[in-house]
Formats: structure tokens, sequence, C-alpha cells
């Protein structure tokens, strides 16, 4: 928290010099880094999902999913809101280890970016057909979770 | 319909179907050990077959030995079926080797039959219903207890709609289907509970059965079983070769007699039975004959026919079974030397070739056959009922399946391409959202299409459905912000959420789901409709025991009447006698059709005194007080005792 409000901070002063100056190179570049760096801490960690270290090697990396997933597995549970408690977690471990055991997206992530987020898939644009497109990438996961929803069928 | 209840009582059994092409098979977790139910004459795989006839209908054994006579009246391979549209081209090739007759109804493939002299129609999920409702009596009467909740398996590569739809089946009879599993999980959790090890182990599972084939890689480290990758055919299986000998067949007939038979389906259907049967035969023996008596216009047919010709009929299909055990280690990113072992389930794993075509790609490795290759997936499938009704056994502890998505899912994009939003062989449960946005001012919905596979077009891909996101609220183009959310369960079922970003939940947008499924008010009335037949087939069983019941004890009494001819006078005697005529000709079996009401027969049996009274007086063993109630007397040699039995008949 205290590293997202001194990244805040440090936008809001990037945007005012910038409004100043608008053609400052180092301006922009040093206000592209702070967004970027406050997207990623509002992300999810993979590294804290599993709780390894950020140089932990892929048999490391494998065991403590396998460890994670099978303590978290939705089907080790009875109660049904303890179900959907561990599915949540189930599913940021397994993304976890996607990421992480996949040398080109542990990568990019290491260099900040989420692989799994569609913005930094596609490098924006309006990639869907007729009447929609995406607007924005969105942290997929993060957000309040799918299960509050209605849903309609099956 | 039994009652929905919401949540799985825990305490109930649940037990585990393997719901195959051809054969089915129920198995069930009890006591630390898995077992195989097997029917009333021992029987422990069940033909997935359900035949109509005039009085009723068949599952099973009964139903598949239902002679040539009533071919276009017995279903089977409905897994063929189930989660297709009829526009598929499988469902119009297949539809062609089959005696029964396929219509269509909205798309959805239908099968129609004459069942109690009338012609009915029947989507495949009720057939497969009917299979599971037979497999569900099975486990009944073995446990002598109710059974709600099952795990019904499936092959590793159908796609969401055939697992729906397989779930609806299960609905449909009335179970309360707690995972949709996959065939090859099920028989590698049956492969660790047989071969338990401490390291890791690389798995190949490669299970070939009556219509499908499936191949998972798996890691295997304690009891954590890790599908890394998962492939397969769900075309592909011991029916195609069968077709394969039928078309060798009917051509040689062609030759032999110039008469082409493929048009009589009773014809084809005796010689597709005897096809199977040399099947079989060609896995031990090197020749097999068929030998069928008047098989068209009268003319006999004789031939053989030896493993190289068979092997070289299917050729081209045997070597296919090779691609996706390629697929699937290229997914798994691991070579023929790291599997540590090779699995083997699937009645069609018993040809040789098979065997030696998949030795000969594992450099010559011995393949692992220690499972039961027709129970193993059933095996597996108890196993995980236990694991999910939280039956801790010392077995089944720490044994943990995660399963994978067998196909990538995606959307339609801008240019017609394929978008995919949950890659292949990704961990399930899982989970991706995306933020779209309207494109015109004041749009009031947004229409997704929904695809499934691995090529880059969406339209070359299997559409899985359309969703409609409705109820957006009124901005300029570009304002509104729907979050939907693809949810993957457990099942491998997907599911659709969104969210109306800017209104919040203030504004729950609805989705019109199109997944060219059934309703779930068709599965209700389907459900009513299968306990309706469930309940005439109850009632047809209670009648002829009954009968029977009846029967012998008309027999007794007459027996005992006459051995106890002292102690009677000739005139009782004769009572007796007549008494027990009438009974044989009530039962006898012209009037017994006539009366072909519904409703139970009632049986009341106790032990009384007076009987024996009312025999020595000789009013005999018999009494007809009413129209439909039988009063029968017996009594035993030594008149130790006496019985009294009431019949009524409705």
């Amino acid at each position: 928290m205290l590293l997202n409000s001194f990244l805040w901070a440090a936008i809001q002063d990037y945007e005012t010099a910038q409004a100043n100056s608008e053609n400052d190179q180092q301006i922009r570049e040093g206000l592209e880094r702070a967004q970027r760096m406050l997207k990623q801490s509002q992300k999810r960690d993979y590294y804290k999902i599993l709780g390894i270290k950020r140089n932990a090697r892929k048999q490391e990396i494998i065991k403590a999913y396998r460890k994670l997933a099978s303590q978290w597995h939705p089907d080790n549970f009875q109660n049904e809101e303890e179900k959907k408690k561990a599915e949540k977690k189930f599913i940021d471990i397994a993304a976890a280890k996607e990421v992480l055991t996949d040398p080109e997206m542990r990568r990019k992530f290491d260099a900040g970016e989420d692989p799994l987020d569609a913005e930094s898939q596609q490098g924006g644009g309006h990639p869907f057909h007729r009447s929609w497109n995406t607007w924005q990438g969105f942290n997929p996961f993060s957000s309040g979770g799918p299960f509050k929803f209605k849903f309609h069928f099956n | 319909m039994e009652k929905n209840s919401p949540k799985p009582a825990l305490k109930h059994p649940a037990i585990g179907i393997d719901l195959g092409t051809t054969k089915s098979c129920v198995g069930l977790f009890r006591d630390g050990k898995v077992e195989i139910i097997g029917n009333n004459q021992g029987i422990r795989t069940m033909p997935s077959c359900v035949a109509f006839t005039e009085t009723g209908r068949l599952i099973g054994d009964e139903a598949k030995n239902q002679a040539a006579l009533n071919a276009p009246n017995i279903i089977f391979s409905a897994k063929r079926l189930i989660g297709r549209t009829s526009e598929d081209p499988v469902v119009q090739a297949d539809a062609e080797f089959w005696p029964f007759q396929i219509v269509k109804a909205e798309g959805k493939p239908q099968l129609q039959v004459s069942y109690k002299g009338k012609e009915k129609v029947f989507y495949p999920e009720e057939i497969s219903a009917m299979v599971l409702g037979n497999l569900k009596e099975m486990a009944e009467d073995y446990l002598s207890h109710p059974i709600t909740h099952a795990i019904v398996t499936v092959p590793a590569h159908f796609n969401d709609s055939q697992r729906q739809a397989t779930k609806d089946a299960g609905a449909i009879a009335g179970l309360n289907v707690l995972r949709i599993l996959s065939e090859t999980t099920a028989a590698a959790l049956a492969y660790s509970l047989d071969n338990p090890s401490n390291g890791e182990r690389n798995v190949l599972i490669f299970d070939l059965g009556g219509g499908t084939f499936n191949v998972s890689v798996l890691t295997i480290d304690g009891g954590i079983l890790e599908v890394k990758a998962t492939s397969g055919d769900t075309h592909l299986g011991g029916d195609d070769f069968d077709n394969c000998l039928v078309s060798f067949f009917i051509d040689e007939f062609l030759k032999k007699h110039q008469e082409n038979i493929s048009k009589d389906r009773r014809a084809v259907w005796r010689l597709r039975r005897a096809c199977e049967a040399a099947k079989r035969t060609l896995s031990s023996n090197i020749k097999a004959s068929i030998d069928l008596y008047c098989l068209y216009k009268g003319i006999d047919f004789h031939t053989d026919i030896t493993r190289a010709q068979f092997e070289e009929l299917c050729a081209d299909l045997f070597r296919g079974t090779l691609k996706p055990v390629e697929r699937a280690l290229q997914d798994a990113k691991l070579s023929q030397a790291q599997i540590h072992d090779v699995v083997l389930v699937g009645a069609s794993t018993r040809i040789p070739k098979i065997q030696e075509l998949l030795q000969d790609f594992f450099g010559g490795r011995q393949l692992n056959k220690s499972l039961n290759p027709d129970e193993a997936v059933a095996y597996g499938a108890a196993v995980q009922a236990a694991i999910l009704i939280g039956e801790r056994s010392e077995v089944t502890r720490g044994l943990l399946a995660l399963d994978v998505v067998p196909m990538s899912l995606g959307i339609e994009t801008d240019a017609g391409k394929m978008h995919t939003l949950i890659r292949r062989n990704t961990a399930i449960p899982a989970v991706v959202t995306r933020t779209f946005t309207t494109f015109d001012d004041h749009q009031p919905d947004l229409l997704i299409h929904a695809y499934e596979g691995e090529r880059a077009t969406a339209k070359e891909n299997h559409l899985l459905g359309h969703f409609l996101l409705k109820g957006i609220s009124s901005a300029p183009r570009g304002m509104v912000l729907v979050e939907a959310t693809f949810y993957i369960n457990a099942d491998g079922i997907l599911t659709v959420f969104a969210l109306d970003k800017v209104a919040g939940s203030a504004n729950p947008i609805a989705i019109d789901a199109n997944k060219g499924r059934l309703s779930k008010e068709e599965i209700q009335a389907l459900a009513v409709e299968a306990e309706k037949y469930r309940a005439e087939d109850r009632v047809q069983k209670w009648k002829l025991a009954t009968k029977n019941y009846l029967q012998s004890c008309a027999f007794s009494v007459k027996r005992t009447s006459e051995d106890i001819l002292n102690y009677f006078t000739l005139q009782a005697k004769k009572k007796v006698m007549e008494k027990c005529q009438l009974a044989f000709s009530w039962l006898n079996p012209t009037g017994w059709l006539k009366r072909r009401r519904s409703g139970p027969m009632k049986m009341v049996s106790g032990n009384s005194l007076p009987g024996l009274k009312r025999l020595s007086n000789s009013t005999t063993g018999i009494n007809r007080t009413k129209p439909n109630k039988f009063v029968v007397t017996t009594c035993s040699w030594t008149f130790q005792f006496t019985q009294t039995t009431t019949v009524i008949y409705p």
C-alpha cells in the first residue's frame, strides 16, 4: 500500500510536469514506467501465490504448485462456500504455475507484464468484430470474482 | 422423478459409471476398495443398448440379444450422437451403417423407433439416460440402497456440448452427476492405486474403446495426478473396425452371389454381429470364420478372414492411433524415452496389431497391461466418486486428479480469427475475464461467438454457442464496459457471466446462451417421462413375478393334494384339481396378455393354522375370492406349517 501511494504521487508529479512541458522525453518515460509499476503492483504476484523466491528453479515451482494444488483443489472440500473459495485460490495457483513454468511467459512477467492479461498480449488495437471490440484488458482475476453474478443456464 | 436435493447429502453412496459407446460398467467404492457391480447373471459390463418392443423396453444384454427380427428398434452407439448436431458429417456417415432411423428435430438428431406399436422419437440423451438408469438400478439392487449421486466418464476429448449432453442424460436418469470425468483420467486413478510410487512418473494412458480413442499424458507424483496433455479422436474405435469388416463382407457377398445386401437392415445387423465376434476371435486366433444361414434371399454365407486380412483392412485406422499419441507427447513436452509407463485401457487394445504399433513407437518397450481393459475406467470413476463425497479411506487419502481443458477455447474476433482465451491443456477449473465495449451509440446488447479448437480461423473450429449479453446500460459508444467472465468448471463445461462495469451489479446483464442443448425445462420434462418408462418397466417385472409366484403356488397345491390323497376324500381332491385348473387357465399366456392393465399387484403371505384346516376340510388350496383375488394355501409335506398367500390383481 505504501508503495502504491508513493507511485500514485509519482504519477501525479509526472502528469503535472508533463502538462507544463509536453514534449519532454524524460518525463514521458518516467510517467510510463511509474504507471506500469503501479499496474503491476495491483496485479497478482505469481511468485507470491506459489510462495517461492523470484529466482526459483522450475523444479521448485512445480513442487510448490503440486503442494498448493493438492491443498486447495476444490475437490477436497465438501462445503459449498469453502469449495468456491478453494476454487478461486486454485485458479490463481494454476495460473501462477502456467506463467512461471513457461520460460517465455516467465520472462514477460519478470519484465513487468502479465502474460495472461489481454492487453499486453494483443498490444491494444480493436480485435473484435462488428458491434463490439475490446477496449481495455483488465486484470482478469483481481476483481470480485465471477461467482456473485447471476448466471443463466446450465 | 426423484426430488433433486440441492446439496448432495454426504452419507449417500456415489457410484462411478463408465458410459461407453458399446459397453458400460458401474463401480462402487466401499470399505477401502472398489467393487465392480455385475448384473444378476454376474456379467460386469453391459452393452449400451436399448431395444423397444411390442410389450416394453429392454436394456443391456437383453436388448442386444433381441434377434435381428427387431433390428430397426435396437438403439446402440448413442454416444456417437450425443451432443452433436444432425448436420455433423460424422452423424451422417454413421447413419448409413445403423439399422435404426435418425430424424432431425431443430438441428438435433433424434432416434425413431416403434415402441408398444407406436412411433416414438427419442433424443440420444434419453437413450443414454436409459442405460444410466439401468446401471443405477443394478447398483441399487446390489447395495439394497437408493443411489442418487454418480460420476459419469466421457472421453477426454469430448467437447463442451458432448459433456453437457452427457450430464443432461444423467439428470434425465434421476442422477445427480457430481462430475463429468475424463475416461483416461479415471484409468490413471485406477493405475495409480495399483501402482503406488513415491517418485515422479510420467505415464501415457492409451484408451481405445468401442467408439472413442483417447490419449493422456500424466505426471504422477505421490497421490497427485497431473494431466499434462490430452488428445484423441472421439470417433475411432472397435465400431469402426467392425464397419471395415462389414463393408468388406458386403463386397464379398456381392462378388460371390451378385446380391447387394446393404439395404437389408436385418441382414446387415446379423453380419455386423458376426463381424464383431470374428474381430474378437482374431485377437487370439489368426483365423476366424463367419457362418450365417439364410443371410439374404435364402443364401447362406460362409467365409473366413485371417488376421493379416483384418489388419490390412483397418491399417489406416490402426496407424491413425499414433498421431494423437505423438501430439499428446508434443503438448506435454516429453519424449518417448521420458515416459515411464504406457498403460493400455479399452477393449480394442487387445488387438495385437495395435499393441505392436504402439510398442514399436515406444522403441520396443513392454506395454503395461495390468489394468482390466473393460473395467479400469469404472474403477477409477468409483475412486473419484469416493474422493468427491469425502469418503476418505487409507487408499484414497491424498489422491487427487488435476484435469485439463481438452481443446482451446476462444472467441471470434473482427477478422473472423480465433482469439484463444483458454489454451488447451490448461488446468481446470479455470477462469478468464475480458472486457468488451459497445461499437454503436446506445447499443443494447453484445453478441459473443464462442468456439473451441486449434485452428486460427474461428469458422474452422467447433462453434460452442452464442452468448448474447442483454440489458447493457444506454450510453455513447465506447463508454460502456462489460466484463465477461468465461468459466470452465471441473466438468470441463463453459459458463459465461457478465457484469456491467460502469453501472455495477445494479444493472445485471442477462445472457442468452444458445449452445444448442436441451433447456432446463426440457430436461425436467424428459426426466418425468423417463420415470414413467421406469414405472412401466417395474409394473412389467412385478406382473411377471406375481404370475410366476401364483403359478408355483398352484403347482405346489396340486402336487400336495396328490401326495396326501389318503387324507382327502376323492371328491375333495377333485375340487382341489378344479381350483388349480382355474388358476392355470387364468394364468395362461393368451388370457394373461389380454389382462394388460397397469398398476401393481399385491401379494400378501403369512403362516396360518386355519389354512391347514381349510385344506383338510377340502375348502381347498386355491380360492378365487373375487375375480381378481386369489387366496392360495400351501402346506409343507409334513403338515408342519402352512402358508396362505393372497394374490390380488388390479
